[in-house]
């Protein structure tokens, strides 16, 4: 669907609306899409928001020229990073863990005040997260779909009025009966592993519910009206997290998190006191390497580090982190969330 | 010693030009931009594109002219400043005939042959200090006497369905009764006109800002005032069949160079209405993705 509204999105720098340029950008996000992994994803939806990722624009610009010669943009120009937006779409657009990842960091960079050249970004990462989440957590119906009748089917026949079997024959029996069990076994495996993805739905579900039914903070030994405001959302972030099962967070947690935090949802937070009022055993860092998709677990390890000193500031904004960002309490709890789930995605296997 | 920089670097390549910089030399190509060098500049920051729509002699390259005049004698047009531009020599060689006055020579505008067919760069900073790039179509009038004639605008100038801004220049000396021509002009506008409905309707209808389009009167001076009521009705009519076209269509009198004594005027409106430049963008509307699950469905009341 994106590379219909690709004309649209390149009016500003296209002056022929059918030229090969547009095919060629088109051509190159499908690619990159299919073959970007998390941190080069991560790289070119920087790059879609105005940053100044050399790596991404290396791999954008050559994938580019390789179906336009003509294609000689810098990495600042506006085309440039139009590339990368149309890419970015492409991921958002795919149906693999790429889409879940790029999505995360879209939201990241619009949590932080910065904006695409395409607006639609936004809408597409929301909507991506929710068809990908869909696809993990949907009801199915589990049922064997191997043809069993045919398991066997490599079996020979003898010849009825033939002599008895020949040790040769025995062998190729063998043989057959074994292949057949093996496509038995592959079919409960795999009919194994869609029951073990819908308990694992179920059970993250559960696990939810309950939790925020309790209305308890585990970590903190108190419920959530005790706990102080300003690191309440990244407390309560960074428990939801811990039920989760999967690599993109459920549809409802923009609903699950604000009926917890109740009136204090829409009340505005300054980044920098939610990061300091955050004592080390209410949340434990993941591992992770500090970068701009990850502002808050970004600023987290920082204030730590500098033994939150204020110096800490300073150092984040190494990653693009304004500690002075004033947010509600509610989207910066959907933000800590996402980065944990993006920090656990972009872990090598 | 410091070097000075040039202010015209007539033998720079378009393409090594450094043009991200708000302010910059003034720079020139030594030509009109082509459609290779107009895409060049307007991949860097994007571009307003403006097509000057009209047959020959109804003044569309004076009107450029003298907006380039006016940004060069005083750095400004309104609140709008000069911010550089890439055809300083193209502008410059459209101007000298004009700023000649001798004896009883009055000042004239070359025609634009085809062969000079191209863009006219401006970059501008508004008053609201947005800068705006512009790229100012100067294609002889002959283009569009083919498009009166039938011809489509999108197979005659394929770069039409990319415009951002239509300036469909009438010429005020035609339409004054006493040159017996106003029912030809009307006829000529009108069918220049109904040539951008036509584009208009392949245009999409979301997902981009729509084209707007302008009737500029040229040459207003030349109208005499007590033949004005005369015009006002066929002017009326082309403002009907433009605002089906764009329905903030409206019509600005310009007097570029008037020779009867009164200063120039309508310059500024037309520099403010092409670099009105936020036009708004409809956002694609994805459908929601409903869960098979109630968890996934749940709303917060």
């Amino acid at each position: 669907m994106f590379e219909s509204l690709v004309p649209n999105w390149l009016h500003r720098v296209e002056l022929i609306p059918t030229s090969e340029r547009l095919a060629a950008i088109i051509d190159t996000a499908n690619e990159v899409a299919s073959t970007a992994n998390g941190q080069s994803a991560l790289g070119v939806v920087d790059l879609a928001f105005s940053g100044g990722s050399d790596a991404a624009f290396a791999l954008l610009s050559d994938a580019v020229r390789v179906r336009d010669a003509t294609f000689g943009c810098a990495k600042g120009d506006l085309e440039s990073r139009l590339v990368a937006a149309v890419t970015v779409a492409a991921m958002l657009e795919s149906n693999s863990d790429t889409a879940s990842n790029a999505a995360y960091a879209v939201l990241s960079e619009v949590w932080r005040g910065r904006k695409s050249e395409i607006e639609d970004l936004a809408g597409f990462a929301r909507e991506a997260l929710a068809r990908r989440s869909e696809a993990h957590r949907a009801r199915n119906v589990v049922a064997i779909t191997t043809d069993m009748a045919g398991a066997l089917k490599a079996v020979p026949t003898f010849d009825p009025d033939g002599g008895g079997a020949t040790h040769e024959e025995v062998n190729r029996v063998t043989a057959s009966v074994t292949k057949g069990l093996e496509t038995v076994k592959r079919s409960f495996d795999q009919i194994a592993a869609r029951v073990n993805t819908q308990l694992g739905a179920v059970d993250e579900e559960l696990d939810v519910l309950w939790w925020a039914f309790s209305n308890y903070s585990s970590t903190s030994r108190a419920s959530w009206e005790a706990v102080p405001a300003d690191p309440r959302p990244i407390v309560m972030a960074a428990e939801f997290f811990r039920h989760l099962r999967f690599p993109v967070e459920p549809q409802s947690v923009d609903s699950v998190l604000s009926r917890l935090l109740g009136t204090s949802a829409d009340q505005k937070i300054v980044l920098r006191d939610s990061i300091e009022a955050l004592t080390d055993d209410q949340f434990n860092l993941p591992s992770f390497e500090n970068q701009q998709a990850l502002p808050v677990l970004t600023s987290i390890r920082e204030c730590r580090e500098f033994d939150r000193k204020k110096a800490w500031i300073a150092s984040a904004a190494r990653w693009g982190v304004d500690a002075s960002q004033e947010t509600t309490a509610r989207a910066l709890a959907i933000q800590t969330l996402g980065e944990l789930v993006l920090a656990r995605n972009l872990l090598p296997l | 010693m410091t070097e000075v920089e040039s202010p015209v670097a007539e033998d720079a390549n378009l393409e090594s030009a450094d043009l991200n910089h708000d302010s910059y030399p003034v720079w020139s190509s030594d030509s009109e931009l082509g459609l290779e060098q107009a895409r060049h500049l307007s991949s860097e920051r994007g571009a307003t594109v403006a097509m000057f729509l009209g047959e020959v002699g109804v003044g569309k390259t004076t009107i450029l002219v003298e907006l380039w005049t006016d940004l060069l004698q005083y750095g400004s047009l309104g609140d709008a400043l000069f911010g550089g531009s890439c055809t300083t020599i193209p502008f410059e060689e459209r101007s000298f005939q004009s700023r000649i006055r001798a004896g009883s020579c009055a000042s004239y505008t070359l025609k634009t042959n085809e062969d000079d067919d191209g863009f006219l760069h401006l970059r501008i900073r508004r008053g609201d200090g947005r800068m705006v790039e512009l790229l100012l179509s100067d294609f002889a009038g002959e283009h569009f006497t083919r498009i009166r004639e039938g011809t489509e605008l999108a197979d005659e100038l394929e770069w039409a369905s990319r415009v951002d801004r239509f300036v469909v220049v009438i010429d005020g000396k035609a339409f004054n009764p006493s040159a017996g021509s106003m029912e030809n002009a009307l006829n000529r506008t009108s069918r220049l006109l109904a040539a951008l409905e036509r584009l208009q309707q392949t245009l999409p209808l979301v997902g981009r800002p729509r084209p707007r389009l302008l009737l500029l009167l040229a040459k207003d001076d030349s109208i005499a005032p007590e033949t004005r009521t005369g015009i006002e009705q066929a002017l009326d009519q082309l403002l009907v069949i433009g605002r089906r076209v764009d329905a903030g269509c409206e019509l600005l009198r310009v007097a570029a160079r008037p020779t009867n004594g009164v200063s120039a005027y309508g310059l500024v409106e037309l520099g403010e209405w092409l670099t009105d430049v936020d036009g708004a963008v409809t956002a694609t509307v994805l459908p929601s993705v409903v869960s098979s699950r109630a968890f996934g469905r749940f709303q917060n009341g």
